[in-house]
Parts: structure tokens; sequence; C-alpha cells
């Protein structure tokens, strides 16, 4: 499962087989929280599949389940029934040690609170991921710059979460959730602590990475900037899927990733 | 909106917050309880202490006795009415201080010293004495009580030329008929001196008295009749303050030349009859004090008037007659006042540790109390309320709650804890009051002043630390190293020793004081050595022990207040154990020093013994040994002297005391066994060792050196081989010998020497088989015991209260710590379980974050424990001699003892004690999981 740390030119990685398994598979996805007052079917009976190197906006009212979703997909959270695969693994049937392994290379978060450690760099906060996979010490500090650079963050390596302005730490919460190369990215309202100005430049950088590392993305937004660079959008209400559009394919590669992915019917 | 008044806001607050005010409310309350309550525990433990002290003193010192000698005129009808009535008016004439403890007093009248010129056994001098209550006290055995016979004694005024022979005998004249005075004797008395129920023996003046040397009293012929034998009901009672007469002959002399001093009771309407002879009368007006009616707060006033009655006494009466009082109560009081003194010291220092301690916990519950109300404080601002409001609103608050709570803890300590009342604990009250509010108030001051933009955003973490900060701590730093010189100086109490010294606040607060230097040293230098691990842990490639070093690190600033009270509680512990610790072993080594085993066994009187304890069950050893406390001493210069001598079995001795502090170190000349011929001669000379100080006219006596004593009715040379300052069980005396019992038997040749102490060793159970012993036997011999010793040193009130205050304050100060280290993982766990919870989704597993957690508090709790450990046992070396606690050990003072065991379970308990705090402060902030990281921030 070792990956090599260096860089990987897109174009290499694009010879994955279009047509082969999807990045995330659904099966009748439900997530119920038993409350005092009944239960609240937070996600229910969702059945999607996202290809890979896809951007996908998922939209909804808030309270509409988008949180919920993501984290099943990011086995952050286990479903009540249904089943999640992401590029073939079955993540809602492993068991918590397997998990880990999962996490630290498979997929990249980015939260609306960023989450980075205050007490850590940006340079040491994103050199975390690398760590968990115990990468070399100097194909790490490679790494960790070049992360810093493609987030445009290149000066600021020593710099405190409290010494960076909200976008810039957002941008350095993406260096990190980037440094293992995980095929799946999931943002849960990246934007939602920035204002309008930066959240754009943030999204702006979500689809650029997207294209050019040829990741798949899930991206929980209200933004609207989002739906138009989105390959696709999906919108939720009540934790059902009551839309899903894809928008017209700009780009080669998302349009080889549209070519496979779209809503299965429930059977 | 109503208004933003600071009584508003106040209401809102109390109402909104309650369980945090409760927790104030509840820890002000509770230490202002103990601080109050301290004070009046040690009143009591004082005034018991001091009833003790007066009645474990023999009973002769702890009483008074007025003595006159002169002749007072008999009353017709009425015999020692006039003994009475004097020391009636006398009793009126003490001060009421003094007046207000005796419970009684009785009247003994004695005669001067008579002479047996027909002793029935060996010589015997005589002394006729009436005593108030001997016939209740005792129990007539053979014969009636005496009564007066109405024979008047009378003056001899015949012819000047006869009498004062040198034997001190005067010849009786054959022709009028002697007067007769009836007399009991105890039986013991009669025994020794040979006289029986119904005896008349003659009796003559003993010029050798003193009394009577010089002058000219002669009387005519006297007889005494004995009437009866009597036997004491109990030789110990306070009847007889411990003086032997009119109970047992005193013997002198020698085994072969005894001379007896008997003294023979005598009916009180005697007394005129022997008045009429015109001889002067000796007498003594006990009174005796009741121990109950002692109090430790009066003990100034009665040493004043005590010393005051000297004079009075003294100058009331004639120069002649003089009325002198004697009595032990001012050295007793004496004693008290300096062992008061260092108990107080003592106590101060352990009430101070867990005051600095509450102060922590409550800056840690103020803190918490601030943090959570940082949103509205900071609304309250953006509303328009100043900082000053906000501050004086909290004072307001504070004076409410913490000064209400001090109240109420002072109040219902007054109330329910029996003691005496005492001014410190409203003074204790007021400071935990004031503490309290000060502390309340300050933690607030950085919101009060904080502007208005940055409220409300979390505490950066502090790497960085301001020049002012600096410059305070080091003040703090320089103040404490003075303090703790001074202290090391000075010593603890100030004014006078004796007098009614008061322990120096200031000084008694050198060990929080260094404890906060140390602290504040050890917090700014300990993130170094951290720093360079987590230096050496980044060239790893893995995440747990770099991501903790560097936590640690870069701590906030408000987790130094745990490692602080952590640091103290060590410190403090660290003190108590080496104090507590010192003077127990101080008390050991005394108790082995004043017995010389742990039990001896020794002779009353002359003559040796034939007990052999060896059989006891336990008795584990036994060291033969003879003792004359007076022998006669020649050295080289021919100067005679007398001194102790101790001839002891120094082979058996060594067993009895091996591995105890009253080991010997025999020199090497005493182990060895006598040999070879004339064996105590100059040829042969027996080994000795002499005090340091050397006996009478023998200053030239060096090492190597031969000396002659008389031991065992026999002279012998003795060579001195080493010279000692003192020796185990022998105590108090200026000079002694200690010489080996082998080669003094071998000197004497087979002529039988009893043993007259025999030293035992066996452990405490031993001592009943050893008194039944005696019993059995019937030997005038006595028990002395090191356990009872021991026992007495340790158990006395005022060192068990310190044992029991340094236990309470250890129990409060780890209650605070421990109360201070869950208040500050409450307050960091939102930010640790939010970044714990974003590390997991990174992937961190689950026995990561448990090792993340465990390297993020073990080394800051080492790095607190240790130097804590450290500065203990440093300020106890530096405090320990202004401590004064050489009182509770006696004359052999206390070396700081630093038992390792006994720290190392301190380590173990206070480790235990963080475990669980962290425990619970991370079961208290268990909020965050995985799954709600995402959550994070959506409010
Ligand atoms: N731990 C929980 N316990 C009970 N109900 C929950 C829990 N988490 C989420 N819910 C409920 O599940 C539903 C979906 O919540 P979720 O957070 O997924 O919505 P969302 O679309 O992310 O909303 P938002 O846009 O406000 O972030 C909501 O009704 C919420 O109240
Ligand atoms: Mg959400």
């Amino acid at each position: 499962m070792r990956r090599d740390l260096r860089y990987t030119p897109p174009e290499r990685r694009f010879g994955d087989d279009p047509g082969g398994t999807p990045m995330v598979e659904t099966r009748d996805l439900s997530r119920d929280y038993p409350m005092p007052g009944g239960i609240v079917h937070a996600v229910r009976d969702v059945s999607l599949r996202v290809g890979h190197g896809q951007l996908v906006a998922l939209r909804g009212r808030s309270g509409s389940g988008k949180t919920t979703f993501l984290s099943m997909v990011g086995a952050l959270d286990r479903p009540t029934r249904g089943s999640v695969a992401v590029d073939g693994l079955a993540v809602s049937e492993l068991p918590e040690s397997e998990l880990v392994g999962f996490r630290r290379r498979q997929v990249g978060f980015i939260f609306q609170a960023f989450g980075l450690m205050p007490i850590l760099s940006a340079a040491e906060n994103v050199e975390v991921p690398l760590r968990l996979v115990l990468a070399e010490p100097r194909a790490r500090d490679r790494r960790v710059l070049e992360l810093l650079e493609l987030v445009g963050l290149g000066g600021r390596a020593n710099h405190r979460p409290h010494e960076l302005s909200g976008g810039e730490q957002q941008r350095v919460a993406i260096a990190r959730a980037l440094a293992n190369e995980p095929s799946l990215l999931l943002a849960d309202e990246p934007t939602g602590q920035l204002d309008s100005q930066t959240g754009r430049g943030i999204m702006a950088l979500l689809h650029r990475l997207v294209e050019s590392e040829g990741m798949t993305a899930i991206v929980a937004t209200h933004d609207t900037m989002l739906m138009d660079l989105a390959d696709r959008v999906i919108e939720l209400s009540d934790g059902q899927v009551v839309d899903d559009y894809r928008t017209v394919p700009e780009t080669a590669s998302a349009l080889a990733a549209a070519v496979d992915g779209g809503p299965i019917d429930p059977a | 909106m109503r208004s933003l008044s600071a009584a508003g806001l106040l209401l809102r607050r109390l109402r909104s917050e309650r369980g945090m005010i409760l927790l104030v409310v509840v820890l002000v309350a509770v230490t202002s309880f103990l601080f109050s309550a301290a004070p009046r525990l040690f009143n009591r433990v004082a005034d018991d202490a001091l009833r003790t002290a007066v009645h474990a003193a023999p009973v002769a010192q702890r009483n008074l006795t007025m003595r006159l000698t002169t002749s007072l005129q008999p009353r017709d009808g009425d015999a020692v009415a006039v003994v009475r009535d004097f020391g009636e008016g006398q009793a009126r004439q003490l001060p009421a201080a003094v007046r207000s403890l005796i419970l009684d007093w009785t009247v003994r009248v004695t005669t001067v010293r008579f002479i047996l010129p027909k002793p029935p056994s060996h010589e015997t001098h005589l002394w006729l004495a009436y005593q108030d209550g001997l016939t209740d006290g005792t129990r007539l055995v053979a014969g009636r009580w005496p009564v007066d016979l109405g024979m008047p004694l009378s003056p001899d005024l015949g012819d000047q030329g006869q009498g004062g022979g040198s034997n001190g005998g005067e010849e009786p004249r054959p022709e009028p008929e002697p007067a007769r005075i009836e007399v009991a004797l105890a039986r013991a008395e009669a025994t020794e001196i040979g006289v029986a129920v119904g005896d008349r023996l003659a009796v003559v003046l003993d010029r050798t008295d003193p009394q009577l040397t010089r002058t000219g009293y002669r009387i005519m012929p006297l007889e005494i009749e004995v009437a009866g034998l009597y036997e004491p009901l109990d030789p110990s009672a306070e009847m007889w303050q411990g003086d032997t007469r009119l109970l047992q002959v005193e013997q002198h002399g020698t085994d072969d030349f005894p001379i007896a001093f008997a003294t023979a009771y005598v009916a009180a309407e005697a007394y005129p009859d022997l008045w009429a002879s015109g001889l002067p009368f000796n007498y003594e007006w006990r009174f005796r004090v009741d121990p109950a009616r002692f109090e430790a707060d009066q003990v100034a006033g009665l040493q004043v008037e005590l010393r005051r009655m000297g004079l009075i006494s003294s100058a009331a009466a004639a120069p002649d007659d003089t009325v002198s009082i004697v009595t032990g109560l001012p050295g007793i009081l004496d004693r008290f006042v300096t062992a008061r003194a260092a108990s107080e010291a003592a106590l101060s220092i352990a009430a101070i540790g867990p005051l600095g301690l509450a102060g922590g916990a409550l800056a840690m519950t103020a803190i918490l109390l601030v943090r959570r109300r940082a949103g509205t404080l900071a609304l309250a601002r953006g509303r328009g309320a100043s900082g000053a409001l906000v501050l004086g609103t909290q004072l307001l608050e504070s004076i409410l709650v913490a000064g209400g709570a001090a109240v109420v803890g002072f109040v219902v300590a007054t109330a329910i804890v029996p003691g005496r009342p005492s001014p410190l604990s409203a003074e204790l009250g007021t400071v935990v009051a004031v503490v309290a509010i000060v502390v309340l108030v300050g933690a607030s001051w950085s919101i009060a002043r904080r502007p208005l933009g940055e409220l409300g955003r979390d505490d950066p973490p502090v790497l960085r630390v301001a020049p002012r900060r600096l410059v305070i701590e080091l003040a703090i730093v320089v103040i404490a190293v003075a303090a703790t010189l001074l202290l090391r100086q000075r010593g603890l109490t100030v004014g006078p020793a004796g007098s009614d010294a008061r322990v120096d606040p200031f000084l008694a607060s050198v060990p929080v004081l260094s404890g906060l230097a140390a602290g504040i040293v050890a917090l700014r230098f300990y993130p170094l050595p951290v720093r360079a691990l987590g230096w050496l842990a980044a060239r790893r490639r893995d995440l747990v022990p770099v991501l903790g070093l560097r936590t640690v690190g870069r701590h906030p600033a408000a987790a130094n207040l745990s490692l602080l009270v952590l640091l103290l509680t060590a410190a403090f512990g660290a003190f108590s154990s080496v104090i507590g610790t010192s003077v127990d072993r101080g008390q050991v080594t005394a108790s082995y020093l004043d017995i010389g085993a742990d039990y001896r066994l020794e002779r009353i009187g002359i003559g040796g013994m034939t007990l052999d304890p060896a059989g006891i069950a336990g008795v584990e050893a036994t060291a033969p040994g003879v003792v004359d406390p007076s022998a006669d001493f020649t050295s080289t210069t021919n100067q005679r002297a007398s001194t102790y001598v101790a001839a002891i079995d120094p082979l058996a001795y060594a067993e009895v005391t091996a591995g105890t502090p009253a080991a010997p170190g025999w020199p090497d000349a005493f182990l060895a066994a006598p040999s070879g011929a004339g064996v105590g001669t100059a040829e042969n000379p027996i080994p000795a060792l002499l005090s340091d100080r050397l006996p009478t006219g023998s200053a030239k006596l060096r090492i190597g050196d031969t000396f002659e004593m008389l031991v065992a009715r026999e002279t012998m040379t003795f060579q001195l081989v080493d010279q000692r300052a003192a020796f185990p069980g022998i105590v108090g005396l200026a000079t002694f010998a200690v010489v080996p019992l082998t080669w003094v038997r071998a000197a004497v040749g087979d002529r039988a020497m009893p043993p007259t102490v025999i030293w035992l060793r066996g452990p405490r159970d031993v001592g009943a088989g050893l008194t039944a012993l005696i019993d059995a036997e019937r030997e005038s011999a006595r028990v002395v015991s090191r356990h009872d010793a021991y026992a007495a040193l340790h158990d006395a009130p005022l060192v068990a209260a310190i044992g029991a205050g340094y236990g309470l304050a250890l129990l409060a100060a780890v209650i605070y710590m421990v109360l201070t280290i869950v208040g500050a993982l409450v307050l960091s766990a939102a930010g640790r379980t939010r970044d714990l919870a974003y590390l997991r989704t990174l992937g961190v597993s689950a026995r990561q974050a448990l090792a993340l957690t465990v390297l993020e508090h073990a080394p800051p709790v080492l790095l607190a424990l240790l130097p804590g450990i450290a500065l203990g046992i440093g300020v106890a070396i530096l405090a320990e001699p202004g401590m004064g606690l050489a009182t509770f050990v006696g004359a052999s003072g206390v070396p700081l003892v630093v038992d390792w065991p006994a720290l190392a379970a301190l380590i173990a308990a206070l480790l235990g004690a963080v475990v669980l705090a962290v425990a619970a402060g991370t079961w208290l902030a268990r909020r965050t999981s995985m799954a709600d990281a995402l959550r994070i921030g959506e409010d």
C-alpha cells in the first residue's frame, strides 16, 4: 500500500480505466439519529456513483444531510443502513483498524473551521499526514514545500495559524489534505468562515487542483460559484437526493469522468 | 434594554452561572473553615500539651513547696493549728494566677536530726516528722498509731562544759526520767534498722546535722517508743511528692559499713512536747496544683507571676527564718513555651502550603469562570459597559460571593470546632477572603482591559515573555532567596526565646515564596530541554513523539498553573516528609542515647541484682554492668576526685545495641579479652574510656596515661584509651568513666560481682515480662524502657499535632492540586479534544491518540515533581535550624533524614492523584468525537 510520495504528473494518473469502478458508490445509504422526539432521518436511501476526477458540488438547505453524507463517505461515521464504497473499497464494512489506513492515504478532508493544530506552524501542519505514513524525512520536507508552493503559501511555511488569515489557513488545510495524494477529497463548506472574495479564491484553487491532480472532490457548499465550476451538482433535501445534474463539460478530463458517473435508480 | 448597572449585570450572572459560583463558594468556604478551625484546634492541643507536661513532671517539681526553718509556738489545745494558719497566711499572699491552680495543701513538720547512740543493727540517724494525711495513705501492719504521751522534751539548761563529742553523741545522764515520744515507722525502715513494735530507743541530737553544728542546743534525755509499723498504700502516690522519707531508709556508706538515715512518724499532738525543747523545726507546706486548671494562653502571665513570687517571699520574711518557695513550674512552663513555639513554627509552615495551593485552585476556578463568561463580557462591553464597570461588577460579586463564603466558613468553624477561640482564626479567615477576592478580580482583569476586537478569540499560545513579567518574576526569585537566607539566620520565631514568641508570618511564608520562585525558574527553563528533545524527535519519521513534545514545549500559559501547583504540592510533601522523618528518627536516637538499650534493669540502692531476665520470652540479648555513681578517682597528679563509673561487658553490650544509635563503637582495647597476670595493676592496666571533661585534678591526663579508680572496693589501675563527649545511657553527667566489666572481673579474681544494671534488647511487648520478673523476685529494682521513652517523646501532644497537622495539610494540598489540574484540563479540554478529533480524521489511531495524551502530560509532570521534591528537601535543610525542632527530641538535636522509600511512596501517590485528575478531566471533557470534526465551527 506504500505510495511513492514523489510528485506524479497528472497525465499518468489519468491512465486509470474510465469505465472501471466508480470513485464513490453508495447504495441505500441511510443514517438515523434516534432522538427523544422520534428518529431523525439525516440521510435516507441515497444511492449514487461518482466517477474518477469529478468535482461534485453538494447542495441543500441547512439540515438537509450534507455533513452526515460526507462523514459516511469519509468513514468518520457509519451508516445505519446501506453501504459506501470508495474506489471499490467497502469502507462502511471495514473494521476501525483498517479505516485508519484508509483515512491516511485514500481520503483528504477540508473543514469549515480549517482544523489546523494551533501550536504547529503551517509547514508542521502539512507535515502531519506525511508523518502518519512514515515518509522518509528528506522527501517529506521537500513535499511539504512543494505543497505550500502549490497553494501559494511558500513564504509562510513558518507561520502559526493565528498569524495567518482565514483564507491562508484554509489553503494550509488544503495543502495538508493533499499531502498523501488522496484519490478523494471531501470538503464541508470550506468557505463557510470566509468572506465571499476569499471564498471564491479557495473554490478556484480547489477546482484547479482537481483539474491538475486528477482527484475526485465532493464539496458541500452554498456557494453558487462552485455550482458553475463543478462537473456535477447534487442537491439534498431531508436526507434525500432531490436534484442531480451535470454542468457543461469544459475539459476533456471532466468529460471523461462524466461518462461513467451519474445516478442509478434505486432498484 | 435595561440600564447596564453593575447590580443588574451581577444578578444576571449569578442566575446564569449557578454551578461555577457554587464551586467558588464551596472552595472559599471550605478553605476558610480549615484555616479558622486550625488555630482553635491548636489551642486545644496546646492546653492538652500543657496539662500533659504538668502532669508528667515529677510531683515535687510541678507542686509548690514552701519551706521555713523556725520554731512556731503551738496554741493551747491545738497542736499544729499554728502551722496551718501560718501556711494559710502565706497561701493568701500568693498571686491569684498561682493560687487558682492550687487544689489543696498539706503540712509536714520535721525535727532536727537525732542519732541512736546504741543502734540495734548499724549506725542509724533519725528524724521525727509529722505529715498530714499519712495515716490515710498507709496501712497499719503492726501495733497502733502513736499518741501523745504528754511528756514534754525540755532543753538542757545545765552545765555547758559537757557534750559536743566528736562522734555526734551526747552522754545521757542517768538521773532524770527521759522524755518519751511514741513513733510509727514504715515496715521497710524498721527492718533495715532492726527495730520492732514495743522497742524503746534512746536518741540524742545528731551534731553532724548542719542545723545543729555550731549551735548550742542541748536537750534532756529522750526516748522513742515504736508504737506501730505501717506500709504505704501506694509509694508513688502524689501525697509523698516523690519523697521517700517516712517510707524508706536512706542508705549511705558501703556494703561493709552501712549508715542508715530513717524518719519516724509522730502524732500531731506530740508537736507541743517537741516544741518545748526550743529546737528549730523544718516546716513544709506542700501546695498541690491541679494540672487540669492550666491553660496555655495564661502561661505568659503565670511565668511573670512565678518570677515575681520568688522576690516577694524572700523579701517578706526575716533573713533568719526565710520562707522559701520551691517549685519546678517555671522550668516546666519554659519547656512548654519553647515546644509550643517550635510546634507553631512547624504548623505555620504546614498551613501555608495548603493556603498557597488553595490560592492556585481558586485561581483556576476563577479563570474557568471568566473564560466561561468571556462571551457575555464581550457582549456587555459591546453594548457600552466600560472596563471599569466590568471590573467593578466583578469586585462586587467577589466580595459578596467569596467574602460571604469566607464568613460562613469562619462562623461554622467557630460554632462546631472545639477549642479555645484564637484571634488567629479571624485573621486567617480574612486572609482567605482577601486572597479569593483578589484572585477572582484579577482573573477578569485581562478581559476587562483587552481591546474589544480581540475578545472571544482563543488565547494564542505564548512563546515570548513580556519584559515586565520577567522583571516581576525575577523580583520574586530575589525576595525568596533573601527570605530564605534570613530564615536560616534568624529562625522562625521573633522575640527572645522562652518568652511568648510569635511566628513571623513573613519568614513562615518562605517555603511558599521559595516554591513560587523555584516554580518560576522551573517553568522558565523546562521548555528548553523539551524543545531540544522535540528537535531530536523531528528527525524521526513518526508523528507522536514530535507532536507530543511540541505540544508540551509550546503549551499555553494557563497550563503553567497546574504545573506550579504540582510542584508546590511535591515540595510541601517532601518537606513534611523530611521534617517528620527527621523528628521521628531524632526521637528514636534520643531514646537510645537516653536509656542505652531497649531496656535497662537497674538496682535501686546498694548491692547487686540476682535477676536473670535472659529467659524471658522475646529478650534477644542481655548485657550486665556494674555502676558506681561516685567512685574514687585518682589521677597521676595524686589529686582525688569522684566520678561515675560504669563497668560494662563490652561484647554483650555491643550485641544488645548492634545496629542501633546506642552502639558504643568500642575502642579495640575493650574488645580484647583480659590477658596476662596482674590485671588492674600498673603493669597490666585495664583500658578505660573517659568523658571529654575529665574529673577534677586530671586535666593533664592524655590518651595512654594511667589513673586509679576504686571499683568493686578495690583500687585498680586503668589506662585511658579513648575520650567521648557522651555515652549511651549516661545522661546529665559532666564526667564519667566506662570500663570493660570482663577486665574488672579478671582483676577481682573469683569474688562474685553481681550486676547492678542489665541492658536488654527486645521488642516492646517484653516490658510486661520484665515488670513481672521484678515483682516476682521482690527485688528493689526497676525497669526503664526505651520504648516508653520514645513513646513519651513521640506521643507528646505538640509532636503528635505536628504529625497530624502535616498529614492533614498534605491531604488538603493534594485535594487542591487535583482540583487545579482537573480545572486546567477542563479549561483546555475543548481545544484539546477538537485538535484530537481533527487528528483522528487524518488517520491518527486510537492508540496513537492515547500515546499523545500520555506524552503531553508525562514530561511536565516529571519536570514539576522532581524539582518539587528537591525544593522540599532544600527548604527543609534551610528552614530546619530555625524551626527549633530540637525541643521535641532532647539534647541530641535533629539531624535531617531523608526517607527515600517514603518519598518514593509520596511521588507514587502524587502520580496516582495526577493520573486520576487527568482521567477525570479528560472524561469531563470528552465531547468532541471524530464524526463531529466536520461540524466544528457550525454552531
Ligand atoms: N449527532 C446528531 N444527533 C441527532 N441529530 C443529528 C446529529 N447530527 C445531525 N443531526 C441531524 O441530522 C440532520 C442532518 O444534519 P447535517 O448536519 O448533516 O445537515 P447539513 O446539511 O450539514 O446542515 P448545514 O448546512 O447546516 O451544515 C439535521 O436535521 C440534524 O439535526
Ligand atoms: Mg453541515
